[in-house]
């Protein structure tokens, strides 16, 4: 897949099916992830990944140049995931449970070794749960601000992590993984 | 309250941008100073980067057929683009036949691919409260349960074992099953060849 962007940009626009499975191999992982992390269950994390393609691939013509292919999907996804958990607690519905729903968490525990306390709370809520900003400020009650700077320095240190050592997370971590358009 | 760039980046603004959930005039400060500011923008690539890094650090799996439907929904919306009027079909049950899908089963647009790898689906109508598809499986599809719609199955080459809890169905050509709500199953095929399918999914 071309990295660089704009070629791959073209031809997504022309919705040809080998450049959308191409798109699915490289990406439906880490947003699968992203999404289960929020609705734990399988079920509506497969119907939120498809959600998140197919509406990707309507709006491709629409969307900017300067925006990142990754973080506008990622984007898609979690705001549907957060509307996923919100119908179901307004439809007061069991959250899955099954052993086969749970995630190893062990790279999740690497990552976040060394943040400190308040910054791996801050990541927890903001981006693995899907919370707003408001509701991560009262739930840890802390500024909004404050929320802000943890997030930064929370991800500034899992990017530091990450680029420092590859092993930690005991897979290869792609270096230059963004479409750019 | 007006930022300029360096400010924005001590506060914290372009994490909460790239993750989508600022809004208002923070939002605008942010996105009419990424326009003017290169060196803003070279900093959120690298808050995308990371995004990125912890998403594929977090990376599973999705099942097969996920992919195979997608490819599939894509593939049917193309063809409504092109005038194709979508089709009105009953719900499958006992009785239904497989020669009632010819239509659909010797088009040339729904045959299996060559780079079939392990599971390809052709959808066939799309409704309100159902999805009819033509589905090949080579070696299975993974355990699922269904909490609001029915899952149906008509056989149409090829053999499989469908299990439904601990109860095992060994269906061929011409074979119907319906799978009840709130149960586990899934399916492993026992032919050589993969398993071909009228699959049916009914919203209840």
């Amino acid at each position: 897949m071309n990295s660089t962007g704009r070629n791959f940009i073209e031809i997504l626009k022309t919705r040809e099916p080998g450049t959308i499975s191409q798109l699915y191999d490289c990406y439906a992982p880490a947003l699968y992830g992203s999404i289960f992390r929020i609705v734990k269950s399988h079920t509506a994390a497969e119907q939120i990944l498809e959600h998140t393609f197919l509406r990707t691939i309507e709006d491709i013509d629409q969307l900017t140049n300067s925006a990142v292919l990754f973080t506008t999907m990622h984007g898609i996804a979690r705001a549907s995931a957060c509307e996923n958990v919100l119908l179901n607690t307004l439809n007061n519905r069991e959250i899955s449970t099954h052993p086969d729903d749970q995630i190893n968490a062990v790279s999740y525990t690497e990552l976040m070794e060394g943040m400190e306390y308040q910054c791996g709370e801050v990541v927890r809520h903001l981006y693995l749960e899907g919370h707003s900003l408001t509701h991560t400020s009262q739930t840890l009650a802390i500024s909004a601000d404050k929320v802000k700077t943890q997030l930064r320095s929370g991800l500034a240190h899992i990017h530091r992590k990450i680029n420092g050592s590859q092993n930690v997370l005991g897979a290869t971590v792609i270096t230059s993984p963004l479409i750019q358009f | 309250m007006e930022m300029n760039s360096k400010e924005i980046v001590e506060s914290g603004l372009l994490e909460l941008y790239a993750l989508g959930t600022l809004e208002g005039a923070e939002l605008d400060m942010v996105s009419n100073a990424l326009e003017t500011d290169p060196a803003l923008k070279n900093e959120l690539d690298q808050v995308e980067d990371a995004i990125f890094l912890f998403a594929q650090a977090h990376a599973v799996t999705p099942n097969p057929t996920v992919k195979a439907l997608l490819m599939g929904t894509v593939h049917y919306i193309e063809r409504l683009k092109k005038g194709e009027v979508p089709a009105q079909l009953p719900v499958l049950n006992e009785n239904t036949r497989v020669d009632y899908f010819n239509e659909w089963l010797e088009r040339e647009d729904m045959q299996l691919n060559p780079d079939f790898n392990e599971a390809q689906v052709s959808i066939i109508s799309q409704e309100q409260d159902k999805m009819t598809a033509i589905v090949w499986l080579k070696s299975g599809a993974l355990p699922e349960t269904h909490e609001n719609e029915y899952e149906k199955f008509l056989i149409v080459e090829g053999t499989c074992d469908i299990t439904i809890e601990t109860t095992v169905h060994a269906l061929r050509a011409g074979d119907y099953l319906s799978i009840p709500l709130y149960v586990d199953h899934h399916v492993r095929v026992t032919s050589q060849v993969p398993c071909k399918i009228i699959l049916q999914r009914v919203k209840c």
